[in-house]
């Protein structure tokens, strides 16, 4: 897998008026933290970190990142980010220090293969949970985990403790937490809904 | 139709709508979903409205998540009425939302028939509003 480079530079004016200038710019604020060493303020450019955002591993992928009049790159991932809530623009990242020797851990997509036996018949396969937290190194963390729902069929459930883990991965979410559940079809549904329309519901106190 | 089961006062103030909506910004549920871009009053009857053109239009297929909840009565003075003489009657049940608000989600049907069921659902909303995936899709 061929290493991602994202170019920042240091930041120093910091609050709402200077992160709004520098968006002005083309640039967002941005932080880096963890490790030992402190966290500190950078401005970067949002559209390579859509690009990693967007990439088979999204957040879990692992960068290197250019500080302008720093010797050397860090190796970081995406913590978390601020999208804006109509143009989901990114208005913020926050990037964190990756120790490529200690377990950690990483939240990672569900992708379910196959057709459904219960689906076929009219069912509905209710994807619950979409992601798995699994404790591993940051260099074995899976692009997804896949689960074959091809056998399911009503009222089935899959668990998490269920899921096939690659070799490395230990599971940290609760092994009984739902990933999936094939329910059978609705029997009547509420197309004309019941009429109980203009009562008034009951006031309490006032 | 959707309305509180309980509520504590009767009548209560408008308030403003400044803002972008601060929750329910993201697909959180389903794999599609309508977002409004404008703020506004959704009253119950719209919301109804609403999933009916969506379950029509799907056939019970997939599957459907209702994002608002009107929990705000709206009064009216009667026809025809001097000003005064106190706040007009609960009239009906609306929901509030502000810019960026899901409305609506689904899942479990191709992404061509869910634009075209929420397009059929936006007309019946008084608000502006856009079609969704879910938030890596999505990001610009």
């Amino acid at each position: 897998m061929p290493q991602v480079t994202v170019a920042a530079s240091p930041r120093t004016a910091i609050g709402k008026g200077a992160n709004r200038r520098l968006r002005a710019t083309g640039q967002i604020p941005a932080v880096v933290y963890g490790g030992e060493r402190g966290a500190r303020s950078l401005a970067l450019s949002p559209g390579r970190i859509t690009e990693i955002l967007r990439s088979p591993r999204g957040e879990n992928t692992i960068f290197a990142l250019e500080v302008a009049g720093e010797a050397a790159p860090e190796q970081v991932m995406i913590h978390d980010y601020q999208l804006h809530p109509l143009d989901h623009a990114i208005l913020h990242a926050d990037l964190m220090r990756v120790d490529p020797d200690k377990e950690s851990h990483w939240h990672v997509p569900v992708h379910l293969v196959g057709d459904a036996v219960g689906v076929r018949r009219g069912g509905y396969l209710d994807f619950v949970t979409r992601t798995l937290t699994v404790t591993c190194l940051p260099h074995d963390i899976p692009v997804h985990l896949t689960l074959d729902v091809a056998a399911l069929d009503y009222g089935d459930t899959v668990r998490a403790g269920a899921v096939a883990l690659p070799e490395r991965l230990a599971l940290a979410t609760d092994k009984d937490v739902v990933v999936v559940h094939l329910s059978p079809p609705k029997g009547t549904d509420d197309e004309e809904t019941e009429e109980s329309a203009e009562a008034e519901p009951e006031a309490v106190g006032e | 139709m959707l309305m509180p089961k309980k509520t504590r006062y009767r009548k209560r103030q408008r308030g403003r709508m400044r803002g972008k909506s601060w929750t329910g910004q993201t697909v959180a549920f389903g794999d599609f979903g309508l977002k409004t871009l404008e703020p506004g009053y959704i009253t119950n009857r719209q919301i109804e409205a609403a999933r009916v053109a969506i379950t029509r239009f799907v056939r019970r297929t997939g599957r459907l998540w209702i994002r608002i909840f009107p929990d705000r009565p709206v009064t009216r003075k009667p026809q025809e009425t001097r000003m005064g003489k106190g706040k007009g009657s609960p009239e009906g049940w609306v929901a509030v939302v502000r810019p960026g608000r899901i409305l609506f989600e689904m899942e479990g049907i191709p992404r061509e028939q869910a634009v075209e069921a929420m397009r059929l659902a936006s007309h019946k909303l008084p608000v502006r509003t856009r079609f969704v995936g879910r938030f890596e899709e999505e990001t610009r």
